[in-house]
């Protein structure tokens, strides 16, 4: 399930339009933002739950990416590179709230659990995509990052280990216990998958 | 070598490579046990194939060209540069949360800045090392914290801090 959409093969690529947009060429990054903003999104709205959490963070990573553009390395991972800040502010945002609020994780998880719209109003389907969500959001952080970006965005294991400055193994491990916490919190919430 | 129950996530993702992929359903086929775990994980992965959650509506583009291209120059702080944001932020959070805060058990803020194993010196690191890369993280934030010129450049859409 990849979701970006590779530019077509007369549109100039990622690599290019860094360059570009470090040389200040508005097009260029405004190109950038265009082609990679929904993949931001859908993976910052993955990670906080929350969709205005997720433009606020999507807005924070490109604003990022123009500043770093010039010290951006030319090696086709523009991808790993703009979903590693993504998530590293996901994360560090998730830490500064803890920090904020001193809430231990179980009340963090009762404020994701409890900001699901009433299911009782929705169709069955959508019932079960919140309960899922609601059950990644509760996930730790670094195995959600790990799974979304597997699962969602489409990333291999090794694209995932670059977008997260870990090992190969280390996302293996990260994905498995998301897989298995994922199951045992449904369980745990009548909600056997 | 993992025990096939660390490797069916990969297994499942398309990760393993053809050999490793047969051992381990040659594995599932005399042990009912992993069968059993398989299956419960493969209903977990499908549950996974969930619509995409509903996604902001409009662009971010206004409010991040507004944040770059068409921003004003900023505070001392936070127009410096990275190099001298990031060392100030990581003296500052040396300051505040290494002296004397790693030792002994986690509490109170300290839990809240600890990764998920909580490894607060790992975080600490995570937080000093990326800021080169991609401009900022927790250290930052800390300073934020204590000013509020931070917290609206993060939650503002229009310009930045003046």
């Amino acid at each position: 399930m990849r979701s970006a959409a590779a530019p077509r093969p007369s549109a100039p690529g990622d690599d290019e339009l860094v360059a570009r947009t470090a040389a200040g060429e508005e097009a260029a990054f405004r190109l950038l933002v265009d082609r990679w903003e929904r993949d931001v999104l859908a993976f910052l709205t993955h990670m906080t739950g929350s969709r205005d959490d997720a433009e606020d963070l999507a807005q924070e990573t490109f604003v990022r990416v123009f500043r770093q553009a010039g010290s951006y390395r030319a090696e086709g991972r523009f991808r790993s590179w703009l979903l590693r800040i993504a998530g590293n502010l996901a994360r560090s945002r998730h830490r500064r709230r803890r920090l904020l609020k001193w809430l231990p994780l179980d009340l963090e998880r009762h404020d994701v659990a409890s900001a699901t719209p009433s299911a009782d109003r929705r169709l069955e389907a959508e019932q079960t995509a919140d309960v899922v969500r609601a059950a990644i959001a509760r996930l730790p952080v670094r195995q959600r990052q790990a799974l979304v970006l597997h699962r969602f965005q489409g990333l291999r294991y090794v694209e995932v280990a670059e977008a997260m400055g870990t090992s190969l193994a280390g996302v293996e491990s990260l994905i498995q216990r998301a897989l298995a916490g994922l199951r045992a919190d449904l369980i745990r919430r009548g909600e056997t998958p | 070598m993992k025990h096939v129950a660390d490797r069916m996530a990969a297994w499942l993702g398309g990760e393993l490579d053809a050999a490793a992929a047969a051992s381990l359903e040659a594995h599932l086929r005399g042990c009912e046990d992993c069968r059993r775990e398989a299956e419960a994980l493969r209903a977990t992965w499908n549950a996974l194939d969930i619509a995409p959650a509903p996604l902001p509506a409009g662009s971010v583009w206004p409010a991040v060209r507004a944040r770059t291209l068409g921003a004003r120059p900023r505070g001392w702080f936070f127009g410096g540069s990275p190099a001298a944001r990031g060392a100030l932020a990581a003296a500052t959070l040396a300051v505040g949360v290494l002296g004397g805060r790693l030792t002994g058990g986690l509490s109170g803020p300290r839990e809240a800045l600890a990764d998920d194993d909580g490894n607060l010196a790992a975080v600490w690191l995570e937080e000093s090392t990326w800021h080169d890369e991609s401009g900022g993280g927790l250290a930052e934030s800390w300073l934020a914290l204590a000013s509020d010129e931070g917290t609206a450049d993060r939650t503002g859409g229009t310009g930045g801090t003046q």
